[in-house]
């Protein structure tokens, strides 16, 4: 061990606690002066259970650690002449056991119970189960594994083995709702998040090679969109690829591209080598394209796209690789871009999104083809109907040929067989009794509740206005800042939402 | 007519900040507008606070950009604005007419901007937008005649999305910033409206796409109203947009002498001042910054400020139950000491930056006494916690 000079000391950074699972996890720094000028000698990015000494002049340092989650852990430290401190960089919350490290150090799985509590339906469970279905007893939460293919006419297909519900996780935190692992195959494979009151959803699962992908559903307020209170965490077996993700699906690209070279070189040295994590290339390509780093990108575009013939994200990734060569070939993207929708859904949200901008600028400047109108014809349903926050492809619907955004699919995933507790929840008469009455009633109350979990925030805050505490549409609009016939509009579609399951119901 | 800085255009090809900054409130074919009502009004009516917003955000670039908050590299070349209505209010209390924001106006302005940015590769475009918008998969904002025809009632809709792919594709200036104060709701029936046939302002042909930095800020996420406060004045989003440029919006580690506002230390500190904005109905605010657009390189410099930079501090105790009873304090040495009284959330408060004392309280030992001391307050964004360390 290097002996620090005389009036220096050391400072000793260390991140992590559960080595065992997330050995290759990674986290962005910075550490700062008192002068807040950055230590140029420090590193940018600390590894689990690799701690990282440093000999400093004597002073007071900062150290500042990026989550993927947007959180910032700040910690501070006094190195003395010949002292030595240390600074332990750990995620505001602990993970409740070793399997889950992935989840809470990435993700920042929320604090405290409240929204697990917001769970309605728990009375459904009595529903039927078809093959190869598991479902959390606790939360009421259903999951079933898809298997995707276009090949013929674009089935859809019920796996009936290989998902295993887990529910060791749900005691040590109250947010965690439900959590499976899944054997994921090379292929187009999807969960179904479905029950629970929650918005039923279809999100891509990446192959994890010989492991099991895990997956965590927790209760989270912040998640967006607002109308769906969880979030569907998939594991993608590679730490750095889900960190870039995140830092890219957040808008925190800084922090990716702390993390982005090594990715490339990993990425670069398996796709040079035709070794097969297309998971990893994938999340690199993406990473690349974002920095603009032509130079690394070279022709392992063209093997990504070739060699995993499954995975649409291949053609969109060279498809955006060559757009950023001079005199890119209008008619070879389209080509790409066309054979990625021909493959299905990309499996990350990232992909999903460049296929419909690449078809979209394609589209917007050769009107007249057929091929690029027709891809985006099959995908528009699904862009319509996804999560764009959601890392790996996710769309809302109760059937996978059917995409809806939740206002929609939360009304006809009432109607289905066993949601009948729900209708003692809705009673047509509160239209009426709201009339004249400012308090709320305990159906007026229930139905809060109801619509609590079936349409967005925003209308639901209008709602509670008027029901709740009796305001005038106007002045509902007034005290929420916003047009008073939005607010009327808004109170309209509700009731004519609930009409229409009533309807349904009695139908 | 809608050039507002400087009285004309010299033309420069050094490096610049050229703005576009359009502001909508008046709609004549929404609700209440005087207008026929369009068809595809989706109940949206007459907005107070875009004109005010638009007219804030022009009125401190040029007031500021160019005095106290200089970017010696980047300086401000033009403003351009667009209001609806068109009557201009300027730093001094003058009032002018500037050109309507109408879609053939902002079209026009649109095509002036971009061919400024495009003068310098180092130029640095800014364009602002504050009224009424959509988003069903893309992003559409509304101009003032939007739904004008009943024939064409998308013909005076911006596509936003295509517009900024656009601008992606085939701009020459490397860094173009996006803030766009709209909703991002989507009321639009797909069965009734399968296609929405919007209109992008630059649609460039298939080209190669340059490296390039791009900053979005949106001041709502999918699927959520942006707000104005109750009976107009200046957005919430705006409001906290000009704080972060004024002074919370610094990057550390420092570069330099200066503090520097970045591309992506704003975006740091938007995301964070609008998690703490208070709306009126009672939930906080949002920025989103994420999304497709951004792409990277190093973060540009917008500006540097002129004296100490704002932090946004948020101080917190391990176990968090331990606040109700603490008196939280930091203490700056030379200056007055900030302190809260017991309560159970996170002290959220703004310190210039520099070395604090902070201290956890209990004033019946309910928990143990906690300070840390000469500890670095660094912009844009910082939480201490007490306690359990």
């Amino acid at each position: 061990m290097a002996t620090p000079e005389p009036n220096h000391g050391v400072l000793i950074l260390e991140y992590g606690n559960y080595p065992a699972d997330s050995a290759d996890a990674v986290v962005p720094i910075d550490v700062i002066g008192e002068d807040f000028h950055e230590v140029t000698s420090a590193p940018k990015v600390l590894e689990l259970g690799k701690p990282v000494r440093l000999t400093l002049e004597p002073g007071s340092y900062l150290v500042r650690a990026y989550l993927p989650s947007g959180e910032i852990v700040a910690r501070q430290a006094r190195v003395e002449p010949g002292g030595q401190a240390v600074v332990s960089i750990l995620p505001t919350k602990p993970s409740p056991r070793e399997s889950l490290t992935w989840a809470y150090i990435l993700k920042n799985v929320p604090d405290g119970g409240r929204a697990a509590t917001r769970s309605m339906f728990e009375s459904t469970r009595h529903v039927p189960r078809r093959g190869g279905e598991v479902v959390s007893e606790r939360s009421g939460i259903e999951m079933t594994l898809w298997s995707h293919a276009v090949s013929p006419q674009n089935s859809w297909q019920r796996v009936e083995a290989g998902l295993t519900l887990d529910e060791s996780a749900a005691p040590n935190d109250p947010n965690a709702l439900a959590e499976a692992s899944v054997d994921v195959p090379a292929g187009q494979y999807w969960l179904e998040v479905r029950g629970g009151g929650f918005p039923t959803r279809f999100v891509a699962l990446a192959p994890n090679g010989s492991r099991r992908t895990h997956v965590l559903v927790v209760a989270d307020d912040r998640s967006e969109p607002a109308f769906d209170p969880i979030d569907v965490m998939v594991n993608l077996g590679n730490r750095r690829a889900e960190a870039i993700l995140s830092f890219l699906s957040l808008g925190s690209l800084e922090e990716a591209k702390r993390l982005g070279e090594s990715l490339v070189d990993q990425a670069e040295t398996m796709l040079a080598q035709k070794v097969a994590d297309p998971i990893a290339a994938t999340v690199a390509g993406y990473y690349l394209l974002k920095a603009s780093a032509l130079d690394r990108l070279h022709d392992w575009t063209a093997n990504l796209a070739n060699m995993f013939t499954w995975l649409p994200d291949g053609p969109v990734i060279r498809a955006w690789h060559l757009l950023r060569l001079p005199e890119p070939d209008p008619k070879e993207i389209r080509t790409l871009l066309v054979d990625a929708a021909a493959r299905g859904l990309p499996l990350f949200t990232q992909g999903l999104r460049m296929l419909h901008d690449g078809l979209g600028l394609l589209a917007r400047s050769e009107p007249d083809d057929l091929s690029t109108s027709g891809a985006l014809q099959s995908i528009r349903p699904y862009t319509a109907a996804a999560n764009w926050s959601a890392l790996t492809t996710t769309f809302y619907g109760s059937d996978p040929k059917q995409p809806r955004l939740p206002s929609q699919s939360a009304i006809y995933e009432l109607n289905q067989p066993g949601r009948r507790p729900v209708r003692a929840l809705i009673d047509p008469k509160i239209e009426a009794q709201n009339a004249g009455a400012p308090g709320p009633t305990k159906e007026q109350v229930d139905v809060l509740r109801c619509l609590d979990q079936i349409v967005p925030s925003t209308r639901r805050r209008m709602l509670e206005s008027v029901f709740k505490h009796g305001l005038t549409p106007e002045a509902a609009g007034s005290e929420l800042g916003i047009q008073s016939n939005y607010v009327e509009t808004q109170l309209v579609e509700a009731m004519r939402e609930l009409r229409s399951l009533m309807s349904n119901l009695d139908n | 007519m809608s050039l507002v800085y400087p009285a004309s255009d010299p033309g420069a090809t050094t490096p610049q900040a050229h703005v576009l900054v359009i502001g909508v409130g008046r709609y004549p074919y929404l609700i209440n507008g005087g207008g026929t009502l369009a068809i595809n009004h989706f109940n949206m009516g007459q907005l107070d606070s875009p004109p005010e917003s638009a007219q804030a955000m022009a009125n401190w670039l040029i007031a500021k950009s160019t005095t106290s908050h200089l970017n010696p590299n980047v300086p401000l070349g033009t403003v351009e604005l667009l209001l609806s209505p068109t009557t201009y209010t300027d730093s001094a209390g003058s009032t002018r007419t500037v050109d309507d924001a109408t879609f053939a106006n902002i079209s026009n302005a649109f095509e002036t901007w971009l061919a400024r940015c495009d003068r310098n590769a180092d130029n640095v475009g800014i364009f602002y937008f504050c009224g009424h918008g959509l988003e069903r998969t893309d992003a559409f904002l509304l101009a003032s005649d939007h739904g004008d025809s009943r024939y064409k009632p998308w013909r005076h809709t911006i596509h936003f999305s295509a517009t900024e792919l656009g601008v992606r594709a085939a701009a020459k200036a490397k860094t173009f910033c996006w803030l766009i104060d709209a909703c991002r709701n989507n009321p639009i029936d797909t069965t009734r409206w399968p296609l929405i046939a919007a209109q992008p302002l630059f649609n460039p042909p298939i080209q190669q796409m340059p490296p390039r930095v791009t900053q979005m800020l949106r001041a709502t996420t999918l699927n959520d109203v942006a707000h104005g406060p109750p009976g107009g004045g200046i957005s919430y989003f705006t409001a906290a947009l000009l704080r972060c440029l004024e002074k919370l919006g610094a990057e550390s580690p420092m570069a330099g002498s200066k503090w520097e506002v970045t591309t992506d230390s704003l975006r740091r500190a938007m995301e964070e001042l609008m998690r703490r904005t208070p709306l009126p109905d009672g939930s906080f605010g949002k920025c989103d910054s994420g999304g497709s657009s951004n792409t990277f390189g190093q973060p540009t410099t917008l500006h540097t400020l002129p004296g100490a930079a704002g932090v946004l501090v948020k101080i917190t105790y391990e176990p968090e139950a331990a606040l109700e009873f603490a008196t939280l304090s930091a203490e700056r040495t030379g200056q007055e000491t900030r302190s809260r009284k017991p309560a159970p959330e996170p002290w959220t408060l703004e310190l210039e930056a520099a070395q604090y004392d902070i201290r956890a309280r209990f004033a019946n030992g309910e928990y143990p006494d906690k300070e840390l001391t000469n500890r670095t307050v660094a912009p844009p964004v910082i939480v201490y916690p007490l306690g359990g360390i």
